[in-house]
């Protein structure tokens, strides 16, 4: 018999999200005084939260909303409009590009100094570097207000 | 419990009503969903008339987002994200401590538990409890309290869960894990002090 009580994420689980993977945890749960009076403290608790009565509002809130609404505008996706915007300016200057170049673009690459290669790749993977970074920060940050931790 | 396809599509009925202008569609989504609402308003701000203002406001958001509203979840659970974050943004403008670390919030030392706990625990078996769980929930932070409510009173999974809070389900279950330690230990103290 295993002796070592269970933690107190081992009780939750075994409690809240019964499965198969905690078997191992039935067999010492059967035999545990100390294990199942925690694992009933918690089952009773959350029952009892289940259990508490639901809060209502005092007041006829879809009545009280409804007398505050305007008609709905159709409103424009400025977000969407702007990036379809940007991507057609993109494309057509890109087009333009590849097709008053295109008899040179063939040997764009080839004819680049090697130090001038390496210029170029330097700075666009600084510059991804540098994005790379500045979205994690934000990501973190965002997290951070989120969690809140 | 309705199927999700089913609620998916009673939700695009209604909102389709909606945004043709149908105001009765709109109290219906209202009715539908006040609870969960209320729910998450009550678990998170203390000030009654705040709560009203605040689940006015939440339906006003609603109902100018709608035409935003991609289906990419139930619109109960879309509308309880905006009612979550709107209870967020309130409790950060008036710098309201959201998650205050006390030891209950405190990860469990090992072998976690109190010289009187097991005999504690044995009594409470016996116990009206439902007292000692109300006054225990009050003393959670906001955020513990609305994720347990969730839960266990609304039966939301820990994917719902997620997208309402918006935050990954493992952050959801560890939080959940955190919220549910720190109600016992907080029903075990106030139990201790109602005895002492």
């Amino acid at each position: 018999m295993n002796t070592s009580h269970l933690t107190d994420q081992q009780i939750q689980l075994f409690v809240f999200q019964q499965g198969n993977e905690f078997e191992p945890w039935a067999t010492h749960m059967a035999t545990c005084k100390e294990c199942q009076l925690k694992a009933t403290l918690y089952r009773s608790v959350l029952e009892e939260v289940a259990n508490l009565e639901k809060p209502v509002f005092n007041i006829d809130l879809a009545s009280q909303v409804i007398s505050q609404l305007e008609p709905i505008k159709p409103s424009i996706d400025f977000s969407r409009t702007l990036v379809g915007f940007i991507v057609l300016v993109l494309v057509s200057w890109l087009g333009s590009i590849v097709y008053w170049t295109s008899h040179e673009l063939a040997s764009l690459f080839t004819r680049l100094s090697s130090m001038a290669t390496y210029l170029i790749l330097l700075t666009s993977s600084s510059l991804l570097i540098f994005l790379v970074i500045s979205l994690y920060q934000e990501f973190l940050d965002k997290m951070k207000r989120l969690t809140l931790s | 419990m309705e199927s999700l396809p089913n609620q998916l599509s009673n939700d695009r009925i209604l909102v389709r009503k909606v945004l043709t202008g149908d105001q009765r569609a709109f109290s219906q989504i209202i009715k539908e969903t006040e609870g969960l609402v209320a729910q998450i308003i009550f678990k998170m701000i203390a000030n009654s008339d705040d709560r009203k203002d605040l689940a006015q406001d939440v339906y006003l958001k609603v109902y100018q987002q709608l035409d935003r509203f991609r289906f990419q979840a139930k619109l109960s659970t879309w509308i309880g994200q905006i009612a979550y974050h709107t209870c967020l943004h309130h409790l950060e403008r008036k710098k309201i401590a959201l998650v205050p670390i006390g030891d209950s919030d405190r990860e469990p030392s090992p072998g976690f538990s109190t010289p009187f706990e097991n005999e504690i625990e044995g009594q409470l078996m016996r116990e009206e409890l439902s007292q000692l769980v109300a006054s225990a929930m009050d003393q959670l932070n906001p955020i513990y309290r609305t994720l347990i409510t969730l839960y266990h009173q609304e039966e939301l999974s820990y994917s719902e869960i997620g997208q309402i809070v918006q935050l990954p389900e493992g952050t959801v279950k560890s939080y959940l894990f955190r919220a549910r330690k720190a109600l016992k230990a907080h029903v075990l103290r106030i139990y201790n002090t109602n005895i002492g």
